[in-house]
This record gives structure tokens, sequence and C-alpha cells, in this order.
């Protein structure tokens, strides 16, 4: 196994090109009825594969 | 993980970047974190090179490893390597056979969940001896592995340790015979919930649910279920996460109805 080199600086990695998200987007995160609504189908997701049986 | 998101095929890296873009974190990928001292963090990236960054604050996970147990025969033999890897996880059922990356397998992950030979030994939830990662493994240019460990916390420990609680509860009531309840980690979905903000109208969460849990590139396409494997960032998730929490501290603590909380 050899050293390793000297120090650098660090190496950050580039996100510019990740997507960020709209002002509605942000604002539907925040939104009260559509995140119930996105709270009832997330456990209803979970419910669905407990009783599939993980299969 | 790869899910669809309105349409498209989106990664589980290109979702992180993005939340990691919106909030201005700052990302080092490929690092092994070599030295920690007072207020300055050690680390080599896959090219080998050497960094350091300072901190005023740090949480590190130390790599996963097993309880350093030792194990002997009725006849005082030590039989430590016949049960437990080197890593001090407890082998059971999976395939152990040394090979790549491009030759693993769903059917490599344990079933059972029982030590090999023992009919009373058992390990679950991060106990167990994986086959080998989930994800690629990386090397450095100095031989440093950069290999992420499966993670077998929450859900599926808890379905796992179900199944062997009613693999027992069976032999114990119908015989030694009876056949094992399974529950393969490349057969089971789970549900992940990451805390991103706290506040129950201010919250966020990304909540994510994935099937199987260990990826099966032979049955899917993207190594997934794309209908059941998905990601989504929202208020809901802090619900979720604060609900599962009173429910499971409910569950644990046996109150009524705890057997209708599922794990």
């Amino acid at each position: 196994m050899t050293q390793p080199a000297a120090p650098a600086s660090d190496p950050i990695a580039d996100l510019s090109k990740s997507p960020l998200p709209t002002a509605k987007t942000l604002k539907m995160r925040q939104s009260l009825p559509f995140q119930f609504t996105r709270f009832l189908s997330f456990n209803s997701r979970i419910m669905r594969m407990v009783i599939k049986g993980h299969h | 993980m790869v899910f669809d998101q309105q349409g498209f095929q989106t990664t589980s890296e290109l979702w992180t970047g993005s939340l990691f873009r919106e909030r201005g974190v700052e990302a080092i990928l490929g690092a092994h974190v070599s030295k920690v001292e007072d207020g300055l963090i050690h680390y080599e990236t896959l090219d080998g090179a050497a960094h350091t960054i300072g901190f005023d604050f740090a949480m590190l996970i130390p790599p996963f490893g097993g309880v350093p147990l030792k194990a002997f025969d009725a006849d005082g033999a030590d039989i430590t390597a016949e049960l437990f890897a080197p890593s001090g996880f407890m082998k059971v059922d999976a395939d152990y056979t040394a090979k790549p990356y491009e030759l693993w397998r769903a059917e490599d992950w344990p079933t059972t969940y029982a030590a090999p030979g023992y009919d009373n030994l058992w390990a679950v939830g991060i106990a167990f001896a994986p086959p080998h990662q989930i994800s690629r493994p990386h090397k450095t240019a100095n031989g440093t592995m950069i290999a992420p460990s499966p993670p077998r916390t929450g859900m599926p420990s808890g379905v796992m340790g179900k199944t062997v609680a009613m693999t027992i509860a069976d032999r114990i009531k119908h015989g030694a015979d009876v056949e094992a309840h399974t529950a393969s980690m490349a057969r089971m979905g789970a549900a992940c919930v990451a805390s991103a903000g706290a506040g129950l109208t201010r919250g966020s969460a990304a909540a994510m649910t994935m099937l199987p849990v260990v990826p099966d590139y032979q049955r899917y396409r993207t190594g997934r279920d794309e209908r059941e494997t998905r990601g989504e960032l929202g208020l809901h998730g802090h619900w979720v996460k604060l609900m599962l929490h009173y429910l499971f501290l409910y569950k644990a603590k046996a109150r009524p109805g705890w057997q209708f909380i599922p794990e």
C-alpha cells in the first residue's frame, strides 16, 4: 500500500447542476391540506407493504 | 435508488444533491475518515489524496462491527471462527462465497437467519453477517476500501426479529421439524423517514419506501419495484416520523392494542 499523497484542498462535490425546487413545489411541501393527502398516501403504502408480507 | 418522480426516473443521488443544493450543504463524496483529532478530521478520497477538514461539531458513524464474542463447543474447543465472520457478525444462512460485484445476487441474502448447523441459534438485524455489501464497493488508489455497509436497522430489523420469533414459537408449539419462517432483505420492503426540519406546520422530512431493500436486478429493471419505490420531501414526512415515534414506544411498552401496530 502506497502512502497517501500530500494534503490537497477539500474536494467539495459540484452540485450546481442539481435541480432546485420551484416556488410552487416549496409551497406545496408546507401546504397543510396537500400534505395531509400525502400523509394518508404514505401510510397506506407502508400498510400495503406490511399486509403483502414483504414479498 | 431509482424512483419515478413526475414521469421521470430520478436517482437518489440526484434527489439528495438537489436537497443539499437547496439547503446550502456542501458534500464530500467517496471519502474514508482515517483519523479524528480535536477539531480536525483526516480523510482519504478515491484518488488516494489525503485531506483534512476542521470542525466545531462532528457526528461520525464508526464502521459496523459485531460484538467481539467468543464461542466454544461442548468439549471446550474454540468455534468462534466457525460461527462468526472476521467482522464479528454471526454467520447465518447466506451465501458467503467471495465473488465480484457483477456476480452478486439477491439469492445470496439469508432468509431464516439461522446459524448453519444449529437449531437454536439465530442472528437478526445488525447481528448477522451480510454476504456482501449492497452498493458497489470502491478502493482508493492506496488500496483503502470505501464500501458502505448494508443498513440492517429499523424496519427490516423489526421484520427479521418478528420472523425468527415466529419460527421459535412454532417449533416450541409444534416440534423442531416445522419449517422456518422467512424474510429475505431481497424480498421485503421498507420505509425510511429522514428528518429535514421540525415543527408541526413548518417541519419537513424525506419520506421513502423501497421494495425490496436489497435490489434484485434479475427481477426488476432498476433493481426495485418502481411503483413501490418512491421518495418525497414534505411536511407529511415529519408527521409520519412523529407518529411512528409515539406508536413504536407505545408498542414497546405493550400498551392495549400494541399487536395492531406493525413493524
